[in-house]
């Protein structure tokens, strides 16, 4: 798009409309009107310096920008896309958490003792120790903070499978998804403070002075290519790269990089490819979170599959799997152990929700198959109906008999159904990927580290974009969690180096 | 003065082009043939946008409220127009990008959404 660069207040005008931050363009303003002048010289080299910048306009990015200015630094959030297009906007908005004051007055005593064991028992042992207790140590102020200044609404908590008991924090979508609502409260505290948050500014490379430390960054803009320049520090907020089927497949194996995309398309791997060439240590490279997706609506079947009672089957109708299996268990199930990557949670009457489900899902033209015989519902589903009715047989004959734990696969479940009160209802699931656990590791003040175990001055990873933290599996709320966490603590740290000019 | 003489240049010739029986319908088109002054330019941005259609992204926002879902109020945030409204192009329900809507329709979309 042409644009003088003899009239900066176009420019102002054009950066301003793209935040979307009305009042925010004041401060925006302030910055870019400075740089603006430069702006004709921007193709030669010039750079806006600021004393943080920060990679992506997320969870983590928002919250260690906001931080960052509250402890009096100079924060620029820059985002590669045209809006915030982070995983946040795709979560539930849980935010796991021990002892804080909401589980306290509706009387759930979570202990940090009981919660610190869980993350280690889920990342079966591999997740750094003092990343998790650093965790601990700070989600209770991290939630503190975001109910009082950030002015974050959460849900009343309600209790669900361990690990998560009454950990969850679920932030009140009012209407969105809790981690779309989150990124707007964030985003408006943004907003109020004037930080600016730059849209379709994509980091392609650290820059380091002449000390090897992290000073900067290069970016790609509409105008070409910028430097932004740190005096405290380069924060990577990009998340992981969930999206990016060449790195999946190139650390997790072909059959893992075709799994359904639960999140954003936009999460590609920027955390690696700045970090590595600043010989930052990668670590748990092929772990990610697997969940439910219906791939074609982008629906998430997750509380129909943990119901605790139905069974799940492949798309011949017969059972591949336990299930007592978790969602997540079952949807690595359903990619690595169907053709497509394809399978139903097949269920009836018993379940009081089950109507409700199914009006949920088909109300947003998502497929549930419901008929009054297994017969019937095998032909809506496109399975051999005496396959299906076989093993609805075999299923309800064992439960009568007390040995379902007998049947090839074992059925576990604690509190199990016979299925027998239509309508029967069958909903489809595959196996998908919520995020990559792997990144640069960080140490309990989120500085990226060497493969020689040493800081990379000047270079900090928070959220999903930061390794050491997840390996596994993850207590549900935890990924915000963290990115809460630990961009305060970048912020804190960046802030306690400052040098005031 | 050159932009005026361009802006005048495009009001007369847009409607004729929009409207062609072959053609795509578009936002700019369906503004030059009803005379509608447009701020912004050549291609509006949101704030102009905005201008006439609301005044603000919450204001518009109210505007279809009763539309489930609220395609101005989404888990994406306060996207900008031109993201599903192209002015020189096709509408695109960015929704159905990910989900299957049926309860929503795009103002000049040709295909069914």
């Amino acid at each position: 798009m042409p644009r003088s660069p003899k009239n900066p207040n176009k420019e102002i005008r054009m950066i301003s409309r793209r935040n979307w931050l009305k009042t925010g363009a004041a401060a925006g303003v302030a910055s870019i009107a400075a740089s603006a002048t430069s702006t004709a010289s921007a193709a030669s080299g010039a750079a806006d310096t600021y004393d943080v910048v920060i990679l992506g306009a997320g969870t983590g990015g928002l919250v260690t920008a906001i931080e960052s200015f509250d402890l009096g630094l100079k924060p620029v959030v820059l985002e590669k896309m045209d809006w915030a297009a982070g995983n946040s906007l795709y979560a539930s908005g849980g935010v796991a958490a021990w002892g804080t004051e909401q589980q306290e007055r509706e009387g759930h005593p979570e202990s940090r003792e009981a919660f610190e064991a869980d993350m280690m028992k889920v990342s079966e042992y591999r997740a750094d120790p003092e990343l998790v207790k650093t965790y601990c140590d700070n989600i209770r102020e991290g939630v503190k903070w975001l109910v009082g200044p950030m002015g974050v609404k959460f849900a009343k908590i309600r209790r669900k499978p361990w690990p998560l008991n009454y950990r969850m924090l679920n932030v009140d979508g009012q209407g969105l998804t809790g981690g779309g609502r989150l990124v707007r409260d964030l985003l408006a505290q943004c907003e109020k403070r004037g930080i600016p948050v730059l849209f379709n500014t994509k980091a392609v490379e650290l820059v380091q002075d002449d000390s090897c430390r992290v000073a900067g960054v290069k970016c790609e803009t509409e105008k070409g290519f910028k430097n932004f320049m740190a005096n405290d520090g380069v924060v990577i907020a990009t998340g992981g790269f969930s999206a990016n089927r060449e790195m999946l497949n190139r650390y997790m194996g072909g059959p893992l990089s075709r799994l359904a995309l639960r999140g954003s398309p936009f999460v590609t791997g920027e955390n690696i490819k700045l970090s590595e060439k600043v010989g930052a240590q990668l670590v748990h490279m092929d772990q990610f979170h697997c969940g439910p997706i219906v791939e074609a609506t982008h629906t998430n079947p997750n509380f129909v599959i943990d119901a605790g009672q139905g069974i799940d089957v492949n798309p011949k109708g017969e059972r591949f799997m336990d299930e007592a299996f978790t969602y997540t268990q079952k949807s690595m199930a359903a990619a690595t152990q169907t053709p497509n990557n394809y399978a139903y949670h097949v269920i009836d009457e018993h379940w009081a929700t089950s109507s409700k489900a199914a009006k949920r899902f088909l109300g947003m033209n998502s497929p549930v198959y419901i008929a009054d015989t297994i017969e019937e519902l095998a032909q809506k589903m496109g399975a051999d109906p005496k396959t299906l009715k076989a093993t609805v047989d075999e299923y309800n004959k064992a439960y009568s008999e007390g040995r379902l734990k007998e049947l090839t696969p074992p059925s576990s479940l604690a509190n199990p159904q016979p299925l027998n009160k239509p309508p029967f209802y069958a909903f489809p699931f595959q196996g998908g990927i919520t995020a990559t656990f792997g990144g640069p590791k960080i140490n309990t003040k989120a500085q990226v580290m060497s493969t020689e175990r040493r800081p990379i001055r000047g270079l900090y990873a928070v959220g999903n974009a930061a390794g050491g933290l997840f390996y596994g599996n993850y207590i549900g709320g935890s990924q915000l969690g963290g990115a809460v966490v630990f961009g305060r603590i970048a912020a804190a740290d960046m802030a306690s180096k400052h040098k005031k000019a | 003065m050159k932009r005026m003489l361009v802006l005048l240049a495009a009001a007369i010739v847009i409607p004729v082009s929009a409207y062609a029986a072959d053609s795509v319908p578009t936002l700019e088109g369906y503004h030059a043939s009803k005379g509608m002054k447009v701020p912004g330019g050549a291609t509006p941005k949101t704030a102009d946008c905005l201008m006439c259609h609301g005044g603000s992204y919450a204001a518009l926002a109210k505007t279809t409220e009763k539309v489930k879902p609220n395609p101005h109020f989404n888990h994406f945030g306060d996207r900008n127009c031109d993201t599903c409204h192209r002015w020189k192009e096709e509408p695109v329900l960015s929704c159905d990008e990910c989900h299957k809507f049926t309860t929503l329709k795009m103002p000049l979309a040709v295909k069914k959404n």
